[in-house]
């Protein structure tokens, strides 16, 4: 059964890219939203099998999504992964410290991405 | 409660105790030589120099044990004539001579003299030949005989010289000393960081001017570290501990407990030792609050920007990739979308890394200002025609209201800068509105406006639209085509010329973007 796997990146560019990325070198179907906040309906609408949350978004940034999705029982147990373009050490092991499945680092070659968020999240 | 300057006072140069030898052995030498002198000459008349030698004695056994006489000028004077009256005492107790009363008279004069004088070698010869002449005066010349002058004389004279030095050296080294500590005093006094005196248990005290801001006058008395975050108190205390035992040591902490905000301060506390002991600590504490949150703004500053530079290399990346791969053919919708992905993105990046040059170069000062007068009118023409076809495109008029004649800048930048905001308004006007552009002249400086009806700017974003890519809206960035540092661009070119920028609320609905020029810019 395909799994399906939530993109939430405020930009537009990157989320077609991604997308498409994800959907051609990995066997998943791709939804998408543009802010924390539709991204956090959309998964307690329809619960995705995991999430991949850009970290840096205006309004409500990931950590702040990522909280929100734990309180939320419905979306609480959804495996998360963050994206970031952090170069700082210490931001990167702040993120991990959040309980997430890992991070996905900017940039990145979109014919590894797929195997790599499986990986990632376990499903192989 | 003693000041810090007596502390210091206690290592300022000083008499030293090498100085003290050699004076009393001058001293010592030259009362031995009055003793000789008068056994040499075996005649009665010459035991008036044995006076003489017993006070030269008794001052080098004072220049060697007491410090009130180096102090205190009322001391010294009134030492002086009491050795004058054990002398006379003395010699009037051994039923000498018939001219005691001369001498006496002639020691008290040459003393007072001597140990009031500031310096001035001419009192002591005055004082010595008015005492050395006063018995010709008092007695009449036929009294006396003219060759006990002439052996006086030179005896009286090197006397009093040797007595003068002495003095004169006092009053050096207690200059000295007392400009040591006037310098400590205002070293403390005035220093920028605050400065303060801990006792060995870690208690505040005493502290300069800076210490009492950085604390307040509450922690006097009080041991230091309640005054820093609560984090860091047994960091100080362990610190402070070391300091006790003879060494220096630093801690970066913060000051939370006065009524201002917390203050983030480097801390070097250093061990006040006198003679081998530890008699407490002092800690200088440097105020780094603004260096640190220039520090945080750099961090801060240098992620934004790697996340601003690496989303359209991510972008570009992945496309490019997908294509390289085979995964998307190129021919495709699919791939001709990711190539026009790379492709926007990559002008994108073109404008992010030539913005962020620019900016730099600004506000290094790297760029020297052209500054020349230029008609305004010619100006905001050329502004309008750069920014013409983009207002067509989006529907949108342009109006201009020019009341001024002159405007003292540079042209290139003040343009640059004018259609900015041109590009701005009409980027966030809707189809069919208007946009003003009007310069009038204030008192001092001259006035730009550039007025739209569009969707306007947040209250809480007015300000911070002119920081580093604070767009109102995260997709201005994109969708609008700007790099998020127009108008931190703006900013830095207005204040450059010594004017100010700002944003408001147009009336009705919209955003007024207003920057003043001075009408004769600094330099």
């Amino acid at each position: 059964m395909t799994r399906r796997i939530l993109l939430i990146d405020d930009n537009d560019d990157l989320r077609e890219i991604v997308e498409l990325a994800l959907e051609l070198t990995a066997d998943v179907e791709v939804v998408t939203a543009s802010s924390g906040r539709e991204g956090f309906e959309v998964a307690r609408e329809d619960p995705p099998d995991a999430i991949l949350l850009d970290v840096k978004m205006p309004d409500i940034d990931g950590p702040t999504t990522l909280k929100l999705l734990r309180d939320e029982p419905r979306t609480a147990d959804i495996p998360v992964l963050f994206i970031t373009a952090s170069v700082q050490p210490s931001e990167r092991a702040h993120y991990a410290e959040l309980g997430v499945a890992g991070l996905v680092e900017k940039p990145f070659d979109p014919v590894a991405i797929g195997p790599a968020v499986i990986d990632k999240l376990g499903w192989r | 409660m003693r000041r810090l300057s007596d502390v210091l006072a206690r290592h300022a140069p000083r008499w030293s105790q090498e100085d003290r030898e050699s004076t009393r052995s001058v001293l010592t030498m030259a009362a031995i030589v009055l003793v000789l002198l008068s056994l040499l000459f075996s005649d009665p008349s010459q035991v008036r120099f044995i006076p003489t030698a017993i006070v030269l004695l008794l001052l080098a056994l004072v220049a060697g044990v007491s410090r009130e006489l180096e102090d205190n000028v009322v001391w010294s004077r009134i030492a002086g004539l009491l050795l004058v009256a054990i002398i006379a005492a003395l010699v009037y107790a051994t039923g000498g001579h018939s001219s005691h009363f001369e001498d006496l008279f002639l020691l008290v004069l040459v003393f007072t003299a001597a140990f009031r004088s500031t310096g001035r070698f001419f009192e002591i010869v005055v004082a010595t030949t008015i005492a050395l002449a006063s018995p010709f005066i008092y007695q009449g010349w036929d009294r006396h005989d003219l060759s006990n002058l002439l052996v006086d004389a030179p005896v009286w004279f090197l006397t009093a010289s040797v007595v003068h030095v002495l003095v004169q050296q006092l009053h050096t080294t207690r200059e000295a000393q007392e400009s040591a500590e006037q310098q400590a005093r205002s070293l403390y006094d005035n220093h920028p960081d605050g400065v303060v005196r801990l006792d060995r248990d870690g208690r505040l005290i005493d502290g300069n001017a800076a210490a009492v801001d950085l604390f307040g006058a509450d922690a006097l008395g009080e041991p230091l570290s309640r005054s820093i975050t609560s984090r860091h108190r047994e960091a100080l205390e362990a610190l402070l501990e070391v300091a006790v035992s003879g060494r220096a040591g630093s801690l970066e902490t913060v000051v939370d407990a006065g009524e201002g905000d917390p203050r983030d301060i480097q801390l070097v506390v250093v061990p006040i030792s006198v003679d081998d002991h530890v008699e407490g600590v002092f800690a200088v504490a440097r105020d780094v609050t603004d260096r640190r949150a220039a520090e945080r703004m750099k961090e801060h500053f240098i992620s934004v920007t790697s996340h601003e530079l690496r989303t359209p290399i991510t972008a570009i990346r992945g496309a490019i990739g997908l294509l390289e791969a085979g995964l998307v053919d190129p021919s495709s919708d699919k791939g001709k979308r990711s190539l026009a992905i790379a492709s926007s993105n990559a002008d994108r990046l073109v404008r992010l890394v030539n913005d962020l040059l620019d900016l730099e170069r600004l506000e290094s000062g790297r760029i020297a200002l052209d500054i020349a007068p230029h008609d305004p009118v010619r100006l905001v023409d050329e502004a309008l025609e750069a920014v013409g076809p983009q207002a067509e495109a989006a529907e949108v008029r342009i109006d201009t209201d020019i009341r001024i004649d002159e405007v003292v800048c540079d042209r290139d930048r003040i343009f640059q800068t004018i259609t900015n905001l041109l590009s701005n308004a009409v980027k966030f006007s809707p189809p069919e509105e208007s946009v003003l552009i009007e310069a009038t002249a204030g008192p001092t400086d001259v006035v730009f406006r550039v007025i739209d009806h569009g969707r306007g700017v947040p209250d809480n974003k007015l300000e911070a639209v002119f920081e580093r890519f604070e767009q109102v809206d995260v997709d201005d960035a994109r969708g609008k085509g700007g790099s998020g540092l127009g108008l931190p661009i703006c900013r830095s070119i207005v204040s450059q010329h010594g004017g100010a920028i700002w944003a408001q609320r147009t009336p009705g609905g919209g955003a007024t973007f207003t920057f003043t020029l001075p009408r004769k810019p600094p330099g």
